[in-house]
């Protein structure tokens, strides 16, 4: 179990290598480039919800039970769904457009 | 590796029995939840001794088979499963347990029995276990399930075979490198200025079929204008009855009817021709690499000659069908498509088998369309030909037209019977030509401007390309008239889009005349050129006459010098004395003005002295100029052969490993290099060095490929064992969990902790606890096959099992909801993981998909977009979970407690490690991340903290 394998550094490489079901060529251009813009999309996303959670639990207010900061921090978290959910979608797309 | 397994551990679905042993192994599946006896009443315990006893027999039995059946698949010559067999009585054979106390199973079942029967059921129980053990590994015998560390032994092997055949390989080539350089250095003098003879005769050679392609270049030209020159004469004879206004009536009807027939005919005939022209290239591409095979099969040339020529003759067929496609006229397109995609099969055909049924398939159908488009054609001749005969008008030019398009439909029908598909187009071409001049085509002033401007450029570039071919007086007429052409060509077209296209008429007529001019004066310009040509190409026959007695003269010393060996005096010579002859016909073509044939000699000729230079220098012996380097190389050679035969050697030792093919043909070539190099003879080892390379490359390959299905095996049994280890974790865990929730309602009820309670929650707790290292076991085993996602996810139920083992053992003793629920966390990212696994051992038993290399793909244990599925779950149930969250913040208004930001704090570490597992996805996808551009944080609230978010912990 410890036999490191090796990675191939090209962007859809592996999908097309290890992808479960098989895909008969690479994919066009204008798919990769789709492809490059959605994990970019992703990563925004989350790195965004990383940091607006990092704030609403530094929150001090919060903390010190004020009705104001609780509703700061549920405004947060409403952004954090919101930029959640568009992760996910990004997310289904590259398994869509992705070779399969 | 051919040999069958009991049951194919690549084939299998489930872990059941399928093949010859299965009445075995199904006979092992009842032995084997043989319960350990306990404290039992004595009617009972007697009953289990009996079933100890039967038991007992039943594995008797079992052996017995296993050594009848195993005999008889052998004789079969089945011989892998036979030794699945073999090693499953040994291990009924073998003793095992603690020291001092090894038995065989039969004989610990014999005692269990015994001990039993003697109502002494305390003293079995480690034995009964210790029977099961025994008997689930002669079932693992028997399914051929590969251990783990097997595989990986024969992994290590494999890799280093791999690398140690790529070592010879390479010596080999090196090897071959130094016999080359030896050759070269080792040419006799008297080989190298018979080689510059012969490259002195090639230069001469190439520079005849030059200066004649020079010379005949120009004469193409011409021909190729004076051919447009004609056909713009005739085009602007059909278009000028409409431009004068030429009346219709009802003749023009009949006339008109009939054209719009000699168009479909002319297009029935334009197809026919087309794919005749076709299946003739393509039946010329498919003879030459006929004849490639044969020269090859009789040595006339080597076997790479042969693939080259046969490559030759698929590109010749694919060019032959990008000139079909270019030659395609306006409105023939599609029949120049459907002639160009058959030659393009054929094509096809040639480059991938170069022989045999597929390029027979794709001529039988190429003839079978040209079949089908001649017989079309001909019934289009044959009807054209009733109707013009039929429904010619009384008189006049119309009635003319329509006996002379009857008369040429005739012609065609009967070209088509010849078989000459190009002369029966022509046939239909005259036919239309002629009713078209009787006042068919096109009578609208635009559409007839249109025509005027398409001929007057035609023109403009006839007088340009005369130009360029001719200096002649003639040339200089019929481009100046031409360029007049031009000119009155585009004011008819300007008149004709006025708003009185009468006026076309004048310059129509005279352009017509500068055309009929220009002809004549560009077929007085050819006339002149053709009459020069053989005045200026005499020099070249000349010479070429001289270089063949140069040739000849250059073969007969070869012949007889010295210093050059045996060989190569006689296959030099041979060659050279080919290449004179072809010379001489060269120079009778010439002068015969039979410039393809010229052409095609020359080429012979300097095949024929590439061979002569080929025989020098293949055919060399160092045995004289360098015999201690020879020696010296035989030597090495001989090194590498001990080599190859110490690995046959070693690989034949192992049973249980495929001896690949290739390395016996290795050793035998490297033998016979060595042998040729020891005589001096580089041009006879120089093939078998080549040879012992291919043939160590090949078997490497083999290997190679075997050292990938173990690998696919080891991937195997690893899913296999993970998912065992996460089958014993989840059993365990729900356990726990049971427990828990149990205790919390006895809790409840009794509206106190009792200390049996506290037992009980320890218990569950260590438990707990237990099912987390486990957890943290096979986590680290999926990080290092880079199951990183999936490792994540067993990450993290290693740290709430943590947290709920502290939370129910001592002194929290806690049941409630909290710890139910992140129990409930747990199960559920179990419950995924165990999908997930399922998933992957499903998709690598289902075959892989045809045309796609995705046998060699599986090389990693959890794929790509497994991982990236289970991101997205997890950050949906991140989600899930902040949005519950929020939800419960309502509830608290304000009143937030000392949990909640705990819950916050996780809720933010566990998305950071989400965040994190994605950038590693991505980044072993080769894709930087970008930062963020935070445009959501710059927006309406709040600014965005210093740096980059930081991990939370």
């Amino acid at each position: 179990m410890n036999a490191p394998l090796a990675r191939i550094p090209t962007l859809f490489l592996p999908f097309l290598l290890l992808a479960p079901a098989a895909f008969p060529q690479e994919p066009e251009e204008g798919v990769k480039e789709d492809l490059t813009r959605l994990f970019d999309q992703v990563h925004k996303d989350l790195k965004e919800i990383d940091r607006l959670l990092l704030e609403a639990g530094d929150d001090r207010e919060a903390a010190e039970k004020s009705a104001e900061a609780v509703a700061g921090m549920k405004k947060l978290l409403e952004r954090v769904q919101g930029h959640g959910q568009s992760a996910v979608k990004a997310i289904e797309e590259i398994l869509r457009k992705a070779p399969t | 590796m051919d040999e069958e397994p009991l049951m194919n551990p690549e084939k299998r679905s489930s872990r059941g029995p399928r093949r010859g042993g299965s009445a075995l192994v199904l006979l092992l599946l009842l032995l084997l939840p043989a319960p350990p006896a306990a404290a039992q009443s004595d009617a009972r315990l007697k009953a289990i001794a009996e079933q100890q006893a039967m038991l007992r027999r039943r594995v008797e039995g079992l052996r017995q088979k296993m050594e009848g059946l195993g005999r008889r698949l052998d004789s079969e010559g089945r011989t892998h499963a036979a030794e699945l067999l073999r090693r499953g009585v040994e291990r009924l054979a073998r003793e095992t347990g603690p020291a001092g106390e090894t038995k065989t199973i039969e004989t610990r079942m014999a005692e269990i029995a015994d001990s039993l029967s003697r109502e002494l059921p305390g003293q079995v129980l480690d034995d009964q276990q210790r029977v099961i053990t025994d008997l689930e590994e002669l079932l693992t015998i028997l399914l051929d399930r590969q251990d783990l560390e097997r595989l990986e032994k024969a992994l290590a092997e494999y890799q280093e075979d791999v690398a140690n055949l790529e070592r010879l390989r390479a010596e080999e080539s090196q090897l071959l490198k130094e016999t080359r350089e030896l050759g070269e250095r080792g040419a006799s003098a008297e080989e190298r200025d018979a080689a510059a003879a012969l490259e002195e005769l090639a230069r001469e050679e190439r520079a005849i079929e030059s200066a004649s392609r020079a010379l005949r270049e120009n004469l193409r030209s011409l021909e190729k204008v004076a051919g447009e020159l004609d056909a713009l004469v005739r085009a602007q004879e059909r278009l000028l009855p409409a431009i004068q206004g030429a009346s219709k009536g009802e003749e023009g009807s009949a006339t008109a009817d009939l054209l719009q027939r000699a168009r479909v005919l002319a297009q029935a005939l334009a197809r026919a021709r087309a794919l005749a022209e076709a299946k003739a290239a393509a039946s010329a591409a498919a003879s030459r690499a006929s004849r490639a095979e044969s020269r090859a099969a009789s040595g006339e040339i080597s076997a790479e000659e042969a693939a080259r020529e046969k490559e030759a003759a698929a590109a010749q067929a694919r060019e032959a069908a990008r000139e079909a496609a270019r030659a395609g006229r306006p409105g023939s397109e599609a029949t120049s498509r459907e002639a160009a995609s058959a030659l393009e099969k054929v094509g096809q055909a040639l480059a991938s088998s170069g022989q045999g049924k597929e390029v027979e398939r794709a001529l039988e159908d190429l003839a079978a369309i040209e079949r089908e488009a001649s017989e079309r054609a001909k019934a289009a001749a044959s009807g054209f030909e009733r109707e013009a005969s039929s429904r010619a008008p009384e008189a006049g030019s119309a009635k003319e037209a329509a006996e002379s398009a009857a008369k040429a439909s005739a012609k065609a029908g009967e070209a088509l019977d010849k078989g000459d598909a190009a002369a029966a187009e022509q046939a239909a071409r005259e036919a239309l030509e002629a009713l078209e001049q009787a006042g068919g085509g096109e009578t609208d002033p635009a559409s007839l401007a249109r025509e005027e401007r398409k001929i007057g450029e035609r023109a403009a570039e006839a007088a340009k390309a005369l130009e360029g071919a001719s200096a002649s007086e003639s040339s200089g007429q019929a481009s100046d008239q031409a360029r007049g052409a031009s000119s009155s060509l585009a004011r008819a077209a300007s008149e004709l889009e006025s708003t009185d296209p009468a006026k076309a008429g004048p310059p129509a007529e005279e352009a017509l005349e500068r055309l009929k001019s220009a002809r004549e004066a560009a077929k007085r310009a050819l006339e002149e050129e053709r009459a020069g040509i053989r005045s200026r190409e005499e020099p070249l026959a000349e010479r070429e006459e001289a270089l063949a007695e140069r040739a000849r003269s250059l073969a007969e010393a070869i012949g007889g010098r010295e210093g050059l060996t045996p060989r190569q005096r006689e296959g030099a010579s041979k060659a050279t004395a080919e290449s004179s002859r072809a010379m001489e016909e060269g120079a009778r073509a010439t002068r015969e003005g039979e410039e393809a044939r010229a052409s095609a000699s020359r080429s012979a000729a300097l095949d024929a002295l590439a061979r002569a230079r080929r025989s020098l220098s293949e055919s060399r012996n160092v045995g004289e100029t360098a015999p201690e380097e020879a020696k010296k190389l035989a030597q090495r050679q001989r090194e590498i052969r001990e080599q190859i035969l110490e690995l046959a050697r070693r690989l034949k030792e192992k049973p249980n490993r495929p001896r690949p093919k290739s390395l016996d043909s290795a050793g035998a070539s490297a033998e016979e290099a060595a042998d040729s190099l020891d005589r001096g003879d580089l041009g006879e080892a120089e093939p078998k060095e080549e040879e012992t390379e291919k043939y160590l490359a090949q078997a490497r390959d083999e290997v190679e490929q075997e050292r990938s299905r173990y690998l696919r095996l080891r991937e195997e049994e690893l899913l296999f064992k993970i998912g065992d280890e996460l089958a014993s974790m989840i059993k365990a865990h729900d356990e726990a969990r049971a427990r828990t929730a149990a205790l919390d309602g006895e809790r409840r009820e009794a509206g106190d902790l009792t200390r049996a309670m506290k037992v009980g929650l320890r218990k569950t707790a260590e438990a707990e606890k237990q099912v987390a290292e486990d957890c943290a076991r096979v986590g680290k085993a999926l990080a290092e096959e880079e199951a990183k996602v999936f490792a994540f996810l067993l990450g993290s139920n290693e740290e709430d099992l943590r947290g709920i083992a502290e939370s129910l053992g001592a002194p929290e003793f806690a049941t409630d909801e909290r710890v139910q629920g992140l129990q409930e966390d747990v199960a559920d990212r179990f419950a995924k993981l165990r999908e997930a696994l399922k998933d992957e051992i499903r998709r690598r038993e289902r075959p892989p998909e045809q045309g796609t290399n995705e046998g060699s793909r599986r090389n990693r244990l959890v794929p790509d977009l497994a991982e990236l599925k289970m991101l997205k779950q997890l950050e949906e149930e991140a989600l899930d979970r902040t949005q519950a969250f929020g939800r419960r913040l309502e509830f608290l208004e304000g009143e937030e407690d000392a949990f909640t930001r705990g819950e916050l704090t996780r809720l933010a570490h566990r998305h950071n490690r989400i965040t994190e597992l994605f950038q590693e996805f991505m980044l072993r996808l080769g894709h930087k991340p970008g930062e963020p551009e935070d445009a959501d944080a710059k927006g309406e609230e709040g600014s965005p903290p210093d740096g980059p978010p930081r991990r939370l912990r």
